[in-house]
């Protein structure tokens, strides 16, 4: 009979008990490179070359998350408005199969980008632990705010983050 | 003996505990689903509970009981 | 179902009090949801041989459920519940010896019995960065009976919200004022109280597959006699143990879910039960589902049951032949429906129940005449906004 030794057990369940999370990418790191397919198979692939020199909302998001589908219809209008000032947004979206995510956006129409990412590969370099998370980049490519879930209130906050973002630019 | 217990008992959380993957953020969907929520029908269970707790003699469950009734 | 989520933004956790949704960090609900649940429960009749003399006729109750969950702000959440029942008919006074010598069941009154409860409750959750707080309050009032109760829980996300501990604690006080007593000898006004103590384990094991166990404690204390039944004498104190666990599984292929429950119960009157719940949550495309059940029970006698009443016993003598005292066994089946229409979702459940000692995992050394078999009907609705 085989005896585990008693450190030896208890080595195990510490190994066991830690969590594998990485901390998300923090504020002041550089934001990952990615590129990746749109969710729509017409239009074209979106990669963090296509954005270069413009102020990006990165938003990673799927339609079995409900705080997620409270934010869209409010970062289209967010859009609407800052777009000519140089704002880009690009909700990620992490539906697996993607065909959940495009039956959301029949009923609700978004105008921004919309890259698909089933495989996790870009939410995975960005290391989100939570769904909603979202990232504001400057152009330089420094992460100015990450923000976890989505509560009411929130869109403010995001608002002026963005505003400053544009203003400093 | 006593020891031999601990130790295997200690081993198998251990084992247990490695059992459980990493689920990513993203890869939630499935779980997410109402039909997997512990409880999809809250005043299904609520009346259940209330029922049973007329007609069988062990009540309670885990979570803390709601108003008693005189039901006979 | 795909997430209701998708299509309305319809709230995805479930209510502020109950432990939240799975797979989502605490948060609260994104919506208001509005329900409501009518429903009939009817016993059977006994037979003439269970009931050689007098009534037949046992419970018919209508039940209707109200609950309202919204969030408030931008960390709480509210809920209201409001409930009224309307039950007539009647219920074993006494039992004893036939004219064969075999136990029988007297119904209480020519006329049976009318009553009706209301019960309201408020509770609220608030949300932290990894976890909540909730409490909540509640009064049940009928014509002989009121019970006034609270209830406070914690829970806490670990591990990236892979896993969440919870505990609880309520306390019930209860007063008991029978009709008729002075009529019948019955006690004119008592009370009992009741603390109940939990603590929950939910544990993610993989993407389609989670696990839940709970263990709680309960101790009642005070007046815990049935005061209808001819002879019903109880301890004044009662301690009870129960263990439960809970098994989720989403099967992808079949775009079904699978839940499994099962609880093992002990209290100091003698009484263990096992309960086994299986549920098979189809869907049918995006906007159906259909929901077949089976439930099996059983729980042994307790200490003091007879199914005789033994009139001659003195007093201070514990004493019962409460059939929900009994040793027996219970199968359960039913089946709900389930449609999702905008921003409503229907449901309507049936259920048939049925009660026999030769159902029992447990010896049975005096069965009851008067087990009860009932079915049930419900529908449901719920109203997202």
């Amino acid at each position: 009979m085989k005896f585990i030794k008693k450190s030896q057990a208890l080595a195990l369940l510490a190994v066991g008990a830690m969590s594998t999370s990485a901390l998300a990418v923090e504020e002041g790191e550089q934001a990952p490179v990615f590129d990746l397919p749109s969710i729509y198979a017409d239009q074209a692939a979106i990669s963090t070359a296509s954005l270069e020199g413009k102020t990006v909302y990165v938003d990673f998001w799927a339609s079995w998350c409900a705080p997620c589908l409270t934010s869209l219809p409010l970062y289209n209008d967010l859009y609407h408005k800052y777009k000519d000032q140089g704002l880009e947004i690009v909700a990620i979206n992490v539906d697996n199969p993607i065909e959940d995510g495009l039956d959301f956006l029949e009923d609700t129409p978004l105008d921004f980008l919309i890259p698909a990412d089933p495989d996790g590969e870009a939410a995975e370099l960005f290391e989100v632990i939570g769904m909603p998370t979202s990232y504001l980049i400057e152009p330089d490519g420094t992460v100015t705010l990450v923000h976890m879930g989505f509560r009411s209130g929130d869109i403010e906050i995001i608002e002026e983050a963005i505003q400053a973002s544009l203003a400093a630019n | 003996m006593r020891a031999l217990r601990t130790v295997l008992l200690l081993a198998l959380s251990a084992l247990l505990l490695n059992a459980c993957m990493e689920v990513r953020a993203w890869e939630r969907g499935y779980l997410a689903r109402d039909e997997m929520a512990w409880d999809p029908d809250v005043l299904e269970s609520a009346l259940n509970d209330h029922i049973f707790f007329s007609k069988e003699a062990s009540s309670g469950g885990n979570s803390a009981a709601g108003g008693g009734c005189g039901c006979n | 179902m795909k997430s209701s989520a998708s299509r309305n933004i319809l709230a995805l956790s479930s209510t502020a009090l109950a432990l939240p949704g799975i797979a989502l960090a605490a948060a609260p609900p994104t919506q208001s949801t509005a329900s409501y649940k009518l429903s009939n429960y009817q016993e059977d009749d006994l037979s003439r041989s269970e009931a050689p003399f007098g009534e037949l006729e046992r419970y018919d109750i209508d039940v209707h459920q109200f609950q309202l969950v919204s969030p408030i702000s931008r960390n709480m959440s509210l809920q209201v519940d409001a409930n009224y029942e309307s039950l007539s008919g009647a219920s074993p006074w006494f039992t004893s010896r036939g004219l064969d010598g075999e136990p029988i069941v007297n119904l209480s009154g020519a006329s049976g019995i009318r009553d009706q409860r209301r019960e309201i409750s408020i509770g609220s959750r608030y949300y932290l960065d990894s976890g909540s707080v909730a409490g909540n309050i509640g009064y049940s009032e009928e014509d002989d009976y009121r019970s006034v109760y609270f209830g406070i829980n914690a829970e806490r996300d670990f591990n990236n919200e892979l896993t969440t501990l919870s505990a609880g604690f309520s306390h019930a006080s209860d007063d008991i004022f029978p009709t008729d007593a002075l009529l019948f000898n019955r006690v004119e006004n008592e009370n009992k109280k009741s603390d109940s103590a939990y603590v929950s384990l939910s544990q993610i094991i993989n993407q389609v597959s989670s696990f839940q166990v709970a263990f709680s404690v309960t101790e009642q204390s005070g007046f815990l006699s049935d005061p209808y039944k001819l002879r019903d004498s109880r301890p004044d104190e009662k301690t009870q143990l129960a263990l439960s666990t809970a098994y989720r599984r989403f099967f992808v292929g079949a775009d079904a879910a699978l839940h499994v429950n099962y609880r093992y119960y002990h209290d100091d009157f003698g009484i263990s039960s096992h309960t086994g719940e299986l549920a098979w949550h189809q869907n049918i495309g995006t906007r159906l589902q259909l929901v077949p059940a089976l439930r099996y029970y059983s729980q042994s006698a307790a200490d003091f049951f007879t199914n005789v009443d033994d009139i001659l016993k003195p007093l201070n003598e514990f004493q019962s032949s409460d059939y929900r005292l009994a040793a027996f066994g219970a199968i359960s089946g039913g089946l709900s429906l389930i449609a999702d229409i905008g921003s409503y979702r229907a449901i309507f459940t049936a259920e048939r129940y049925v009660a026999n000692e030769k159902y029992s995992a447990y010896a049975v050394s005096q069965p009851s005449t008067a087990l009860v078999s009932y079915n049930r009907i419900s529908l449901g609705i719920e109203y997202s906004f």
